[in-house]
């Protein structure tokens, strides 16, 4: 199959589309037909403040279009986006409530380094550079700003990424929170995702056996667990110009993953699900059509009685087992929280008493960089395994309840279409029963920022798996559910680990002042606690409020399959359609060609 | 009832002619239910009580014997299994691993000397195991207590008799703690052990000073990480922790104080072992009962087909015996295509694992060489923290790989079960319609009971604890070995890598030196893991091939054999063995032994 398959194919679908005329759908429609026609791929800059990812952009546009400066200068998220439409730099901000809004270029630039509370990322379209045609460009901030305040990087970003640049300064090298960040990026990327490491402003006089590049190879290589290429950038020469380095071997390479035929295999083959997805819709909603039609005043009110049922099911479950879980889940994070902070300390003070009083430099290197890690990522990761636990014992309850609700319900449509000896005739009657919406599209559609959905307006075609129905309903909720529960339980890993910095801090205070052999231990152990306590309120604060937002979605989630079940036999009682014999016809006819040309 | 079969010679040599066809199968069937019936004159019961350090193992046996005998300090490791079992005298032995032994004084520090990991380090006396002797009633019908060795302190010397205990496939208790509840490393060795027993009772030992709130709380956690654990292994959990006070139950009891003993509460666990003693007896007969009137069903098949036989003449019979040969012929065709995708399925699992594995070890190595090696960068080059750094990374990284070992053995079992299900259906079905295939399916059925310790416990159906519906019960023979098998899957591993921490010091005295010296230290991290996980799989994979594949010989050559000598026989005086009046004699004498078995 090819890109111009999927044109014909969406051709044939769109006159079905055409006679429906339904608003949803024709949006569905228009959205896959700009998908077919212009496809994008999505490469996202990653590494620590300062390390110059931004410069590289302004390299790839040979012009300085983002602002640079020595001081850390990204703040909000920048999207470079390669149009072949636009012939000058256009600037736009994206607001968190998902709308858009056209900006002069110094407003950009102010936004970029103070960014506003209501945006959620600024957006540069820009000509296209050669080879890059539909490449959506990323620029982000470092680790820390990442965490505390763009989760969209995490959750939406770096999981659509086609490549992630991962950018690390030669005169820095690879640092702690390099670690952190690469480890947990590597958590969160596709098999099929593509890494590169590029390490910017190397000397000019680099040679092969360069000791911090071959560090930065083994720990890079061992990190994402595969051979990342590794490119490296020299630094400018000219220093009275702006930086605009070149960097062609980088590009050259992203160029050549993004047009790579496998790449592209995947996305026609995603695309064309997609396109499955949407001849379904539109044959529901015709079937549904046909429905309303034939079915009396008083079967539609039975039917959309069965779908309150199954309604005020789903809220029961939702005050009985989610939020009495949660609700638990969250008074209990002080309790366990303080029991790990217990643990640590008792560690760490094992760890100091050990050593002789001697050792002090030694000593509190040590519980800086191993005792304090290894202890809170221990202690936090018994808190994680517990979190999932609990949550997986309360899935699996919710699950049976809903599945035989569901199935109820099911079951009392089907009862039903089997007495009704008109629908019992045509061979649709039956059949309908179970064929739920495959809302792969939809979902992938709301992702993208589309019908007003809040999503961050990321969605890779070809990372957003399509989303499975069919008779396992069960399996559909628990999927939805875990992978909010991955994101959340990765988030608390990053908090909580991120908060150590506070235990961190605290302990080179004691530095600072000339301590004496005699009485180090004690210091360091009183600096021990008060960093703890500090590393306590940071993290039960960032946990309860992501569990909060963990049990909101939860509750969303849920609400939404119901309704969308729920909701497919509930006919309009009122509404009348004039052309469903043509709307039959058509549905027909369109499975009649698509099956001739076998697409 | 049991000496009504051992001592009727007449049954026994009716059963050793006309039960069994002696094809692949030399032990003689009065034999065999001479052995069975020893087992229920002497059961042994073994009960390895298993915990981590610190869950109070020790304290809660003494509390159960009543005596403090094991010695139960704080910092106390057991290195070595102590077996407790009953004598009417009390006393205590050491067996040693060169297979001498020697009496010992009976007393806690008699026995600190050989268990206790401080005065024998690594089990560097090289003692296979202590037997202790007492004149416990809760011991008399055959119950041994085993105290075995926490995870943490297995090591080479010990490992080998530790599993002896552990292969027994018997009722194991394990120690869980309450503050903290069941962390990960106990969760993931709980879930390679617990499927290896055919039962388990679980005991939380409560410590004075723990709230009720908080015994509560921890009791409702570690059920849901149980009943994950059973979920996620195919196994039974009747979702039941006994809580127990050992330290109030023992002090209560040498002060004879009875309310506080009460309190302790370590009544339900006693009447949980005497039960499990008792229920044991009773299931050993009822096994025993059933096998005999198997025996004699298929004596009796026999039987009546030799009278059918012997009423026809010499070309009905040549017609008889080619349709019993189409028959199996068909049947075994069927079969070998049901086996051909089994082993075909073996042999793909046995690539990805092989794959998988790989990947496992490479990505534990890996991060954990990113670890030691930030270290290092970080100046940290002393060798002492240096080690102990190390062997933190170690036991983190390796549960990684441990766990997610597991899930994917999970999933083949899961998946090999499955098929196995549509092979066990259809040797049913062939068994109860075919007369040579009951024949030759028997004959399996006792090839593989005695090859795996399993089978009495899985096709018996005594009180088995794994979930695999449709198959428990109903089916011995490969089917049940294979079972077997993937039962015992996990539980290796956990005792051949948890064992070893780096014993060996990392001496640098600069980072890259230090690199340098810690490079085999990981290479052999890697080695070890991918070898432990990869013979854990192989082992069971290959094991299951062995199974089907010596199973489909085993058809092919019956075949061949008994039907060569069914043509000789018609060509032969066939009808010698034909007295159909003592045949219908025998037959009567089965009928009627059966009928009072019944």
């Amino acid at each position: 199959m090819t890109f111009s398959d999927l044109e014909k194919k969406h051709e044939i679908i769109q006159k079905l589309v055409n006679i429906i005329n339904n608003d949803e759908l024709s949006t569905l429609s228009k959205f896959m037909r700009s998908r077919i026609s212009s496809p994008e791929s999505y490469v996202t800059m990653l590494g620590e403040t300062s390390s110059g990812k931004t410069t590289l952009i302004n390299g790839l546009l040979q012009k300085k279009l983002l602002k640079t400066s020595a001081a850390p200068t990204t703040g909000a998220i920048v999207e470079v986006l390669f149009d072949a439409n636009v012939h000058s730099p256009e600037y736009y901000a994206i607001n968190s409530n998902a709308t858009m809004e056209k900006l002069d270029m110094d407003t950009f630039i102010n936004l970029s380094s103070k960014p506003d509370d209501e945006l959620s990322r600024l957006q540069i379209a820009v000509p296209e550079v050669e080879g890059l045609a539909g490449l959506r460009l990323f620029d982000t901030p470092g680790y820390g700003s990442i965490i505390d305040k763009h989760e969209e990087v995490l959750k939406d970003f770096i999981p659509n990424s086609d490549v992630i640049i991962y950018v690390i300064g030669y005169k820095i090298g690879i640092q702690e929170n390099d670690f952190l960040f690469m480890r947990y990026i590597q958590e969160l990327i596709h098999n099929d995702t593509d890494v590169i490491v590029v390490v910017n402003r190397c000397p000019l006089t680099l040679t092969e056996k360069d000791r911090r590049i071959n560090e930065i190879r083994h720990y890079t290589n061992d990190l994402f667990h595969r051979d990342v290429p590794l490119f490296t950038v020299v630094a400018e020469t000219d220093t009275s110009k702006p930086a605009l380095p070149q960097a062609k071997n980088v590009w050259k390479y992203v160029n050549k993953i993004l047009n790579s035929p496998e790449r592209q295999k995947i996305l026609v083959n995603t695309l064309n699900a997609y396109l499955d997805d949407l001849l379904h819709n539109a044959d529901s909603i015709v079937d549904k059509n046909e429905l309303t039609q034939i079915m009396s005043q008083k079967e539609k009110k039975e039917l959309s009685s069965y779908a309150e049922d199954l309604r005020s099911k789903g809220k029961n479950i939702i005050k009985t087992e989610i939020i009495p879980t949660f609700d638990k889940l969250i008074s209990d994070i002080p309790k366990q929280f303080s029991l790990a902070q217990k643990t640590i300390y008792e560690n760490i003070i094992n760890s100091i008493e050990k050593e002789s009083n001697a050792k002090m430099d030694e000593t509190i290197a040590f519980v800086n960089n191993h005792s304090l890690l290894m202890a809170v990522n221990r202690e936090t990761k018994e808190y994680e395994r517990r979190l999932m636990i609990e949550l997986d014992a309360m899935n699996k309850r919710v699950d049976n309840y809903l599945n035989e609700a569901i199935a109820n319900y099911y079951h009392e449509v089907e009862l039903h279409f089997t007495t009704n000896l008109e629908l019992a005739a045509r061979s649709s009657g039956g059949k309908i029963v179970g064929k739920l919406m495959e809302n792969g599209l939809k979902q992938y559609f709301a992702a993208f920022g589309g019908a007003g959905g809040s999503g961050a307006g990321v969605a890779n075609a070809a990372k957003h798996l399509l989303k499975k129905t069919g008779d396992l309903v069960g399996k559909k909720f628990s999927r939805e559910t875990y992978n909010m529960l991955a994101h959340t339980l990765k988030k608390i890993g990053a908090t909580s680990v991120k908060a150590i910095g506070y235990v961190v801090s605290v302990i080179i205070e004691i530095l600072q002042v000339i301590i004496e052999y005699t009485t180090w231990k004690p210091k360091l152990k009183k600096q021990v606690k008060k960093g703890l306590d500090e590393w306590y309120e940071k993290t039960i604060e960032t946990v309860t409020k992501d569990i909060q937002t963990l049990k909101e979605q939860n509750i969303e989630t849920l609400n939404d399959i119901i309704e969308e079940i729920a909701s497919s036999y509930e006919l309009d009682e009122e509404k009348m359609i004039d052309n469903i014999p043509e709307q039959i016809e058509a549905k027909k006819q369109i499975h009649r060609e698509l099956e001739e040309i076998r697409l | 009832m049991i000496n009504t079969i051992t001592e009727d010679d007449k049954l026994l040599t009716l059963l050793d002619k006309y039960s069994f066809t002696s094809f692949n199968n030399s032990t003689k069937i009065s034999e065999i239910i001479l052995k069975l019936a020893k087992n229920i004159e002497n059961p042994e019961l073994i009960v390895p009580v298993l915990g981590s350090q610190g869950t109070g193992k020790s304290t809660l046996i003494n509390a159960i014997l009543g005596i403090n005998i094991l010695p139960n300090d704080a910092d106390e490791t057991t290195c070595v299994p102590v077996e407790i079992r009953y004598g009417d005298k009390e006393n205590a032995i050491v067996y040693f691993q060169s297979g001498k032994s020697t009496e010992i004084k009976l007393s806690c520090d008699a026995l600190r000397e050989f268990v206790d990991n401080n005065e024998n380090q690594g089990n560097e006396k090289s003692v296979s195991h202590i037997v202790f002797k007492t004149p416990n009633k809760l011991l008399k019908n055959g119950l041994v207590i085993v105290d075995l060795p926490g995870v943490g302190s297995l090591t080479k010397n010990n490992q080998e008799t530790t599993m002896r205990y552990i292969r027994q496939l018997c009722t194991a208790i394990f120690v869980i703690p309450t503050v903290p509840t069941i962390r990960r490393s106990e969760e993931i060795f709980i879930r390679g052990a617990w499927s290896s027993f055919s039962s388990a009772i679980f005991v939380q030992n409560r410590w004075d000073g723990e709230t009720d709130e908080e015994v509560a709380d921890s009791i409702a956690f570690n059920s849901t990480v149980l009943e994950n654990i059973a979920k996620n292994t195919n196994i039974k959990f009747n979702g039941k922790i006994c809580v127990v006070n050992a330290y109030m139950a023992i002090l209560s009891k040498i002060h004879n104080n009875i309310d506080e003993f009460k309190k302790s509460n370590l009544n339900e666990l006693i009447t949980e072992l005497e039960n499990l003693g008792n229920n044991r007896v009773e299931n050993e007969k009822i096994y025993f009962k059933n096998k005999v009137i198997s025996f004699i069903d298929t004596a009796e098949t026999n039987i009546k087909q030799l009278i059918k036989e012997s009423q026809m003449n010499e070309e009905q019979l040549k017609a008889e015996h080619e349709r019993i040969r189409k028959e199996f012929e068909k049947s075994t065709n069927e079969i070998k295509v049901i086996i051909n995708d089994l082993v075909e399925c073996v042999n793909t699992e046995k690539d990805k694992s092989n794959i998988f594995i790989s990947e496992l070890s490479k990505t534990a190595a890996e991060n954990l060489r990113v670890d030691i090696c930030k270290l290092i960068d970080c100046g940290i080059v002393d060798g002492e923290q240096l080690t102990d750094a190390f062997s933190d990374y170690q036991e983190n990284y390796m549960l990684d790989a441990i766990e997610q070992h597991y899930d994917f053995m999970s999933q083949i079992t899961y998946e090999l079960s499955k098929k196995l299900e549509i092979l066990a259906e259809k040797i049913q079905i062939e068994r109860a319609t075919s007369f040579e295939a009951q024949q030759f399916e028997n004959g399996q059925a006792f090839k593989y009971e005695k090859g795996v310790q399993v089978g009495i416990d899985i096709i018996g159906d005594l009180g088995g604890v794994i979930a695999y519906s449709g198959i428990i019960g109903s089916v011995g023979g490969p089917v049940g070995a294979v079972i077997g098998l993937l039962v015992c899957a996990g539980i290796r591993i956990i005792a051949g890598i948890l064992g070893k921490k780096a014993k060996n010091k990392i001496t640098a005295n600069r980072a890259l030196q230090a690199k340098k010296a810690i490079k085999p230290f990981i290479e052999e991290f890697k080695d070890k893991i991918h070898s432990a996980m990869l013979s854990n799989t192989t082992s069971v994979l290959d094991s299951t091939l062995e199974v089907l594949n010596s199973y489909m010989n085993d058809r092919n050559d019956y075949y061949e054999t008994m039907m060569l000598s069914k043509e000789q026989e018609i060509n032969s005086e066939y009808k010698n063995e034909y007295n159909v009046s003592k045949l219908n004699e025998k037959l009567d004498y089965l009928e009627n032994k059966k009928e009072t078995l019944k």
